[in-house]
């Protein structure tokens, strides 16, 4: 089952949200998938339009999980310094926890375009004209994992931000118990809001940080 | 503004005026194509000219690219013995200055860093020395031999009374990601209009969409210079009939809720009084506020 067969006026729904706000955006389905396709205008300002083709496929259980997004028209090179993740042509539009955590875990058509999908293409357009992304660049792989953690947390120390995640996926962190930080601190004086922020993170997510931060103590030692 | 005159007021924003910077960059390279051209085949002389939307009139700002067909003369066999071997001696020839991508029948020119220069160039041969049929090679599809006449193309397109609902199909297509190719989706809003051509843009453009939401199925194209000889069947095919059907249905029932304008978007304003792109761009950033950089893994 997935959300459009569990409730079929979903998809409806969808079909009218698009008309009303990305009248170029059209609900497609293939194989028991939706596909939300056309071109998406990330600028549209005076003279200027900048309109990308995309492809976003909808998740099984949308809009809880992060959808998957296509640029269409071979504008973007499919390479990953372009932040397209290789193996499938996706764009990669930010590490999936901080996505959980600026899109509060609303993965709704309208929240995904203009809290994920926008940001990154103009930034794209930006690169284009030569310009610096305008909300810098994490680096590949792991080390853009810990970057996102280091803004988050404070720590660069992969063992560290390991420890927090366990706490985490054990489901067991209480406001008086000792900050994973190591600071001697209760947590709630002190990580507390940025470890309640990471509580409504599934923990498939927080599973794949800390493979990511086992992968950069194993590269450490190495 | 009533819708039809948005309508008409987007298209001409669309219009590409002659010596504007666009055309004025595609005439440079045509230009270099057909100097190499000349230098590589000084005994022939083949008519290279324009095809395509230039020709018939359709060429819009946001969706151009200019088509140059080089025929040669029947009996020419400076340029290769077979259609084959001057498809491949024009592609190796446009090789010293472009990257060129090799489609059915035409050559997509590339700058050497990878730049679409927007620019087709379809080689072939004619079928006599009389005539205005030409033979072009195909890479694709049952037959190697496609048989065609520019000269009735152009005439189709252009005289059908139609140019202006085309080009306006052309925008809706660019607009919604249909990947139609120019010819088919011409010749189906003609097939849609030849019946009733009437009323202003407006309504001749919601007809259009209108049998493509209900009678996508019943709708079929031939190419008008060699009916019964090509088939175009690979233009349309049944999984972009049903594209062509949602796009239509969604674009009908949001222009009917929110009128054309809501559909197409806001009428550029001059370049003159607008922000440079960049600036644009950063100020269109600035306004998205907390946006998570982007990142990829190699997985």
């Amino acid at each position: 089952m997935t959300w459009h067969t569990d409730d079929p006026s979903a998809l409806e729904r969808l079909r009218a949200t698009l008309r009303d706000r990305y009248p170029t955006l059209h609900a497609r389905l293939r194989e028991d998938v939706v596909h939300v396709e056309g071109t998406f205008a990330a600028l549209s300002e005076d003279a200027h339009e900048d309109r990308y083709a995309i492809n976003v496929r909808l998740p099984a259980d949308y809009p809880r999980s992060i959808p998957s997004v296509w640029e269409t028209a071979g504008r973007i090179e499919r390479i990953i310094d372009r932040h397209v993740f290789p193996a499938t042509g996706a764009l990669c539009v930010a590490v999936p926890v901080e996505l959980w955590i600026n899109l509060e875990g609303d993965f709704s058509i309208e929240n995904y375009l203009e809290k994920a999908v926008r940001p990154y293409l103009i930034g794209n357009s930006l690169f284009e004209e030569g310009q610096p992304w305008p909300f810098s660049e994490s680096s590949h792989c792991s080390y853009g994992v810990l970057e996102f953690y280091e803004r988050h947390l404070g720590t660069k120390d992969a063992r560290v931000v390991g420890r927090f995640l366990l706490d985490l996926l054990k489901g067991k962190v209480k406001g008086h118990w000792p900050c994973p930080c190591g600071s001697g601190q209760p947590l709630r004086r002190c990580h507390g809001e940025k470890v309640n922020a990471l509580k409504n993170v599934p923990a498939g997510a927080l599973l794949d940080s800390v493979d990511h931060m086992v992968n950069l103590l194993r590269m450490a030692s190495a | 503004m009533s819708d039809n005159d948005y309508l008409l007021d987007l298209l001409k924003s669309q219009q590409l005026e002659e010596g504007c910077d666009e055309l004025v960059a595609l005439d440079t390279e045509r230009d270099n194509v057909e100097q190499l051209l000349n230098d590589e085949y000084p005994d022939s002389n083949p008519n290279f000219t324009h095809g395509g939307s230039r020709a018939k009139g359709t060429m819009i700002r946001e969706d151009y690219d200019l088509d140059e067909v080089c025929y040669f003369d029947n009996d020419d066999t400076a340029p290769g013995e077979t259609l084959e071997e001057i498809y491949d001696n024009v592609a190796t020839l446009l090789e010293t200055d472009y990257q060129v991508e090799r489609k059915r029948s035409a050559l997509r020119l590339k700058s050497k860093k990878g730049k679409d220069l927007k620019i087709d160039i379809v080689p072939g041969r004619y079928v006599s020395d009389t005539g205005t049929d030409v033979f072009l090679h195909q890479n694709e599809g049952d037959k190697e031999r496609l048989k065609t006449n520019l000269e009735v193309h152009i005439a189709h397109v252009r005289d059908s009374g139609c140019t202006d609902v085309i080009q306006l199909g052309k925008l809706w297509r660019t607009r919604n990601g249909i990947l139609i190719r120019t010819f088919p989706l011409e010749l189906l809003i003609i097939e849609v209009l030849s019946t009733n051509n009437t009323g202003n843009l407006q309504d001749r453009f919601e007809r259009v969409l209108t049998s493509f939401r209900d009678d996508i199925d019943d709708l079929s194209i031939e190419d008008p210079a060699n009916p019964t000889g090509n088939d175009l069947s690979f233009a349309l095919t049944d999984e972009l009939r049903d594209t062509l059907r949602d796009v239509a249905d969604d674009t009908l029932a949001a222009a009917a809720d929110h009128g054309w304008e809501h559909v197409f978007g806001a009428l550029p304003k001059a370049k003159a009084a607008a922000l440079p792109r960049v600036a644009a761009l950063t100020a269109a950033a600035t306004a998205v506020s907390g946006a998570a950089p982007p990142w990829a893994d190699d997985k």
